[in-house]
């Protein structure tokens, strides 16, 4: 039962996607960051797309994990282990490995070998052909379906070669709070494989069916982030879920009592 | 006079530890040579693959680290680095520290229902009434973050007269959150990612003297 802020990051601006193509901009990542840790947020995903074409941002990223005391697991542009090592040390909890082709398998194993299964993500950018009326994976480098890479090959492949857990990104739905549609893929992946729903979520009631649908983790942006039907920016963290998960919890009385109130 | 000393060879989140410990308020530095006597207190955090951890101990900082646990100073593993207390695990090839005696068995192996692996989220912890130990405070209810999918199992592993283990359970299923053993502790989570209650955990480890 956890739930995600994912925060979406080009040139060093935290920027909120909707279908993978218009872009807003929300503001400094380093401050909505640490307003969600003082929400009592769960966990943050952080997706650099500007890693494609400058590389890996150490210094935003390091500058963020200074100031938050919350895991964070970043994805965006990862070529190899030495960056990995590099990520761990500055303070991130997990990686994110993207998907796009079956080689890139072999970087999620390379890595789960240095960090654990534990420490390893890989994400599905799962798109849907109107032509062909079937879902494939979403190149995200090239920004076009990835039509020789069929989402149940894919599916295959994370059963056998999988390691950690999946994050499963709807990425039609994405921003525009319809509804995460890929629920029933649940079933197609191995039961004890743990899965991140990320796309589309509508409301808290959503993320709720989606627990019980056995996902692991929930991630979402503008429904944490944005406020309709405008669109505002409100940074939020439903106090349901802290109920939910702090209600048999007694606040430690530490001199950090700025935190306290969150619980 | 309370120095902090995180032990930073490459397989941990080191920096996250050291964040965590500078905004609590102590004296921290990050240790890369392996020269330990001017602490009074060391933090060895890890994250990763157990054969990986083992390897980046060497011959040198294995001596350095039980020369400084000899000496009775306060020494906390975080995850991997609390495996590595241990003599061995199932996970990989590779040896451990050997400080504490046991070996890091695979979760799978004792859960009646399955458990997602890796077991990642935030856990309930509860603390006794009588809780004796010095990590937690008795009858604290805390939430911690676990990220692994080998640990200590309480079931079976054989229990020392001056161990003490905090138990976390899931599905009926017993897993070791912490481990303390005089001055040794291990922390199956990672307190530096557990918002307040991991600090509150810091807090009490750097307070003891």
């Amino acid at each position: 039962m956890r739930l995600i802020p994912s925060l979406l990051i080009k040139n060093q601006s935290l920027i909120k996607s909707k279908s993978f193509n218009y872009y807003k901009y929300l503001g400094d990542p380093v401050n909505v960051a640490r307003i969600f840790l003082e929400k009592g947020a769960d966990e943050l995903l952080i997706n650099d797309c500007s890693a494609f074409k400058d590389g890996i941002n150490f210094d935003l990223l390091e500058r963020i994990a200074s100031n938050t005391f919350i895991p964070i697991t970043y994805s965006g542009n990862i070529k190899n282990i030495n960056e990995i090592k590099k990520l761990i040390n500055i303070g991130i909890e997990r990686v994110a490995i993207g998907i796009y082709e079956p080689n890139d398998w072999n970087m999620v194993i390379e890595a789960s070998k240095f960090l654990g299964n534990s420490g390893v993500c890989s994400i599905l950018n799962i798109g849907y052909s109107k032509l062909l009326k079937i879902n494939l994976i979403f190149n995200y480098k090239k920004r076009r379906l990835k039509y020789r890479y069929r989402l149940n090959q894919a599916i295959e492949d994370a059963n056998n070669l999988g390691r950690g857990e999946i994050i499963l990104v709807d990425t039609l739905n994405d921003g525009t709070r319809k509804g995460f549609s890929l629920y029933k893929l649940r079933y197609k992946f191995n039961k004890n494989i743990p899965l991140t729903a990320y796309g589309g979520i509508k409301d808290y009631q959503e993320c709720i069916s989606l627990w019980e649908n056995n996902f692991n983790g929930v991630a979402s942006s503008s429904f944490l982030s944005l406020l309709p039907p405008h669109d505002a920016l409100l940074i939020n963290y439903p106090k349901k879920h802290l109920n939910i998960s702090n209600k048999n919890l007694t606040p430690p009385k530490v001199s950090i009592d700025r935190y306290s109130k969150y619980y | 006079m309370i120095s902090v000393g995180v032990i930073n060879i490459g397989i941990g989140n080191t920096k996250g530890v050291y964040n965590a410990v500078k905004y609590i308020g102590y004296d921290v530095s990050l240790i890369s040579s392996n020269k330990l006597e001017d602490f009074s207190h060391i933090i060895f955090p890890g994250v990763g693959n157990f054969e990986a951890g083992a390897n980046a101990l060497t011959p040198l900082w294995r001596e350095e680290i039980k020369k400084f646990i000899n000496k009775g100073n306060f020494f906390m593993g975080i995850c991997l680095g609390m495996q590595l207390l241990f003599e061995k695990s199932e996970e990989s090839e590779g040896e451990g520290l050997g400080i504490i005696q046991g070996e890091i068995k695979s979760i799978q192996k004792i859960s009646t229902k399955q458990i997602q692996l890796p077991r990642l989220g935030w856990k309930l912890v509860n603390y006794d009434e009588d809780y004796k130990g010095r990590l937690g405070n008795p009858g604290q209810k805390s939430k911690y973050y676990f990220v692994h999918s080998y640990g200590l199992l309480p079931d079976m592993h054989k229990l020392k007269k001056d161990e003490f283990i905090v138990e976390q359970i899931e599905n009926g299923c017993k897993i070791a959150a912490s481990i303390e053993k005089n001055n040794i502790f291990g922390v199956q989570y990672h307190p530096e990612k557990s918002s307040i209650f991991g600090l509150d955990v810091l807090n009490n480890f750097i307070k003891l003297n």
